[in-house]
């Protein structure tokens, strides 16, 4: 090049197309210059905007409150850059199964097992959400992708390990709907629940709570993930968090003559009992919040990191001596909040953290690739994470 | 369900579906009346252009007291023209799904018989010998849609038929964004269970959809779908017209 | 132009641009004008006050332009008209009848091809000296085209087309679209699980073309070896022979502005590579030289 014996003319195109032929061209490119393809700086965050319960059952905005009569207990509407994330919850009830205790588990454990067996004693403690992602990406396939299903798992696993659900929470407090006489004198059924206050002990004594039965919820999450430009998980586990912190369970009460039915059935000159079951029916004006783990929630960012290359990112008036050091040594560049498909596709090297904006770490997933994840630029992702997930968390509350 | 889905988390087996008790209080339907009253007119909002990893997109909210007594809210995106597998074609081929949103409303029967309709009815409007060798995909998807309880009892209630004008006017919306090549602005109406869908400021008729409709006055059922395609055309112009002029400044 | 046959600046879909003919006195002559439709139009039966008109209708929304063409001398058999597009050629057969019994000696005929254009999101950001002229999207015969190679055999290699000249191909689906991607990996979309096979499987077929070993050069075209022209991962420029197949276009490079225009070292490996000549090419960073077939590198 010195000698300049043959002169090269590198082919240019126009900015956009290049970004389309030879997308890691144009990264290190853009990356030279201090910008990334989407005018962000290298550490930069996209905006959040969040709104809570717009479909939901028990909504916040009066303007739709009146006529809302579906089952969705709690929802969150995310908008980042140009990605749209609907998050939707719902839920079901299922009879808990008595006999798997976790206190029986324990007994019929050797030794050496039983450390491990501690650590999913922990885990029986918490509940899932069974999420459904669902990202659009104009696929004719029909059914969930890969990419869909990972998502899914990914949060599944997450919430759940994060410990975010109690048990408790989603037990069921059922209350017993009777008949009985008002202060007109006139019949009315009414629904009387056991941690209710203003129970007058004349209902009390009349009311058999159900006891030998115990239920729970189950909560579903709907994610829909519209114009998706880059990894999608953060931003549905964003979504997923601020949809259950604004969820609502509603109650729900059994008939009273559903409460200790039983049946005598002879089939085979043998006698049995059958205890019907009974399907508990919810309340449509009660309901209480989903108890979660404030402390437990935790915020998602991801980064992504990229070796430059010393070639392209050399500028032309640079002297010899500071392109050998370039390409003696390759400096990594850290970025924040990948976007675009030219980042996504071209940064191998990544991370994903999940934290509070405390010491806690709920999730860390380090993917090396070509470039070298540093100690140095692991503190500063860690450092930023926290910094994000003070901002998460801010969105969060400032919006319930 | 018999066979068990492995693609997803469906959680527990024996969960039931949440039932809620049903209140209907005297109170309650005075609450629903005035809210009704307050609202008599069609309210539309259109938005186009944001759902950035497809070719052309389109957002439709309608909250619509009059006709269909519906509270929609419906995202369209186009996808393509792009590669096809297969043999030749010398004209694109036109695909077009519905996806149910957060409520499980409409069984996917029903989805992909309107799925069929909608393709037969964009057929004659996209200029598809334009696109050789190429598939449209098209798919909406239903976010939001309720009905609106009125006192008069209405037949076409709950049943699919009445997001089928808002589904067209959000296809053509979302086809203007992509840049395919249309010969007109579809739009469609509804009157009575009856649904038809028009071309050439309404000198041709494209779709008709009747399902439990009234079967007598055809003729007066044209004529009210008509007005209504003429509102929603010229929403959609002034919308578009609109946008461009503010692109251009 | 526009303006004196009273041309709509801003159309949308369904609007009447035009008549498809227009008479006017110019010095004693009567010149009648023949509009053609461009891409972006579409010539339709219109009614109007009661009796069908052929018209140029808009079929997209954006801006219209106006410029007069040339028709070749229509011979008994020959129907094609210059710079036209597809969409014209297919309404010559009404243009056909027309031309011939009008033209006489007295009347001149002038061609006027009307097109609308789509301003596309990214089109505000292309810069002035670039053709507009390739707004329609797809590949068609003729049109430059820009590929990746994918695979190569002896006798001919496999592209992916990423974009026709000057214009991407539409957004499709974003990353794994075209097939190409790694997504990245654990990237929050726990992508490593899966690989790049299986996604384009999910998400939709990019455009592929062939490019036939006669094809590759305009000398010597017996005597190419594939494996010194192209390499897997290389951009290509090329054009279209012809549409081809269900999955395939036809694509050459014969041509001095058609061949290589990017390409790694060593398969991909080692760093960008500039041309030399139209047979080899260097990496700055070795100074290793790889024999490809470039596209004009002077």
């Amino acid at each position: 090049m010195s000698d300049g014996t043959v002169e090269i003319i590198p082919i240019t195109f126009p900015y956009e197309l290049e970004a389309h032929i030879t997308p890691d061209i144009s990264l290190q490119k853009h990356l030279s210059l201090g910008l990334r393809p989407d005018l962000r700086k290298p550490e930069e965050f996209r905006s959040v905007n969040s709104v809570n319960n717009l479909v939901s059952r028990y909504s916040d905005n009066e303007k739709f409150s009146s006529t809302t009569t579906n089952n969705i207990l709690g929802s969150n509407v995310l908008k980042c850059g140009n990605t749209t994330i609907l998050t939707t919850i719902t839920g079901s009830i299922v009879e808990e199964n008595q006999t798997t205790d976790e206190d029986d588990l324990l007994h019929t454990l050797e030794e050496e097992s039983i450390e491990k067996e501690r650590q999913r004693k922990q885990i029986y403690k918490y509940l899932p959400v069974y999420p459904q992602v669902e990202i659009q990406r104009g696929q004719k396939f029909r059914g969930p992708s890969l990419e869909d299903m990972t998502t899914s798992y990914k949060l599944y696993e997450n919430i759940l390990h994060s410990g975010i659900i109690n048990k408790e929470a989603l037990r069921i407090k059922c209350g017993v709907r009777i008949n009985c006489v008002n202060e007109q004198g006139k019949e009315e059924l009414k629904i009387i629940y056991p941690d209710e206050n203003n129970l007058s002990s004349t209902d009390l004594q009349n009311v058999q709570f159900p006891e030998k039965k115990r239920w729970s919820y189950i909560l579903y999450a709907k994610i829909v993930v519209l114009g998706c430009t880059g990894p999608a998980f953060d931003h549905c586990w964003n979504s997923l968090i601020y949809a259950l912190q604004s969820t609502r369970l509603p109650r729900a009460f059994i008939d009273e003559r559903g409460v200790n039915l039983k049946m005598n059935i002879r089939t085979h000159g043998r006698s049995v009992t059958i205890r019907e079951t009974y399907d508990l029916l919810c309340d449509s004006t009660k309901s209480i919040k989903l108890n979660i783990n404030d402390s437990a929630i935790g915020f998602s960012s991801n980064f992504g990191i990229l070796s430059m290359d010393p070639v392209l990112s050399m500028d032309d008036d640079e002297d010899d001596e500071k392109i050998k050091q370039n390409v003696e040594a390759p400096n990594a560049i850290l970025l924040a909040d990948l976007d675009t498909s030219m980042e996504e596709e071209n940064i191998r090297s990544t991370m994903c953290i999940i934290r509070n904006d405390s010491e806690s770490l709920k999730h860390v997933n380090l993917s090396g690739g070509d470039a070298k994840i540093s100690l140095e630029i692991l503190k500063k992702a860690l450092l930023l994470s926290k910094l994000r997930s003070k901002d998460l968390s801010a969105v969060g509350s400032s919006k319930n | 369900m018999n066979v068990q889905d492995r693609r997803r988390l469906l959680g527990p087996a024996n969960a039931k579906p949440l039932t809620f008790n049903t209140l209907t209080t005297s109170n309650e339907s005075d609450e629903l009346k005035k809210t009704v009253l307050k609202n008599e007119a069609l309210e539309v909002a259109l938005h186009t252009g944001f759902v950035s990893n497809s070719n052309g997109s389109s957002l439709v909210e309608v909250k619509d007291v009059a006709n269909s007594h519906h509270e929609t809210s419906l995202i369209t995106s186009v996808y393509g023209p792009r590669a096809i597998r297969g043999s030749f074609t010398s004209q694109a081929s036109l695909n077009i799904q519905l996806k149910n949103g957060s409520l499980e409303k409409y069984s996917s029967s029903q989805l992909k018989e309107v799925g069929n309709f909608l393709t037969n009815i964009f057929k004659s409007v996209i200029n598809l010998p334009r696109y050789a060798k190429s598939g449209i995909d098209i798919f909406i998807y239903l976010i939001y849609d309720k009905e609106i309880q009125s006192n008069e009892k209405s037949d076409s209630t709950n049943s699919i038929t009445s997001i089928l004008p808002h589904c067209i006017t959000g296809i053509t919306l979302a086809l203007v964004d992509a840049g395919i090549e249309i010969i007109d602005m579809a739009a469609g109406g509804i009157y009575k269970g009856n649904v038809f869908a028009f071309i050439k400021s309404g000198e041709e008729i494209i779709g008709f959809w009747k399902d439990e409709g009234n079967r007598e006055d055809i003729m007066n059922s044209i004529d009210n779908c008509k007005k209504q395609y003429d509102e929603y055309k010229n929403m959609m112009l002034t919308y578009l017209v609109d946008k461009e002029n503010c692109k251009a400044n | 132009m526009d303006k004196e046959f009273n041309i709509p600046k801003l159309t949308y879909p369904g609007q009447l641009i035009c008549p498809q003919f227009d008479v006017r006195e110019e010095n004693n002559n009567q010149v009648i004008y023949n509009f053609v439709a461009g891409p972006g139009t579409k010539l339709l039966e219109y009614n109007y006050q009661g009796s069908l008109v052929p018209a140029l209708i808009s079929t997209l929304i954006g801006y219209t332009k106006v410029e007069e063409v040339t028709i070749d001398k229509p011979d008994s058999e020959g129907k094609e008209i210059s710079n036209s597009s597809t969409a014209s050629r297919a309404t010559t057969p009404l243009n056909q009848s027309t031309i011939s019994t009008l033209e006489s000696d007295d009347r001149i005929i002038k061609n006027i091809r009307v097109s609308v254009f789509h301003k596309l999101r990214s089109k505000a950001d292309f810069n002035e000296n670039v053709d507009y002229d390739f707004t329609n999207n797809l590949p068609k015969e003729g049109s430059i085209v820009l590929g990746k190679v994918t695979r190569i055999t002896l006798q001919r290699a496999n592209l992916e087309i990423l974009a026709v000249e000057n214009n991407p191909v539409p957004i499709d689906s974003g990353i794994g679209s075209n097939g190409s991607g790694v997504i990245a990996s654990g990237g929050g979309s726990g992508s490593a699980m899966y690989s790049v096979a299986q996604i384009s499987s999910d998400y939709s077929e990019p455009f592929r073309g062939i490019l036939r070993s006669q094809d590759v050069r305009a000398t010597e075209r017996d005597s190419v070896k594939m494996v010194d022209c192209y390499k897997p991962g290389d951009i290509v420029r090329a054009q279209v022979l012809s549409l081809g197949d269900g999955t395939n276009y036809y694509v050459t490079t014969a041509r001095n502005d058609l061949g290589v225009v990017f390409a790694k070292a060593a398969n991909g490996a080692g760093g960008l590579m500039y041309a030399i000549d139209w047979q080899h090419m260097v990496s700055l960073s070795t100074g290793n030289i790889e024999k490809r077939k470039c596209a004009k590198p002077f």
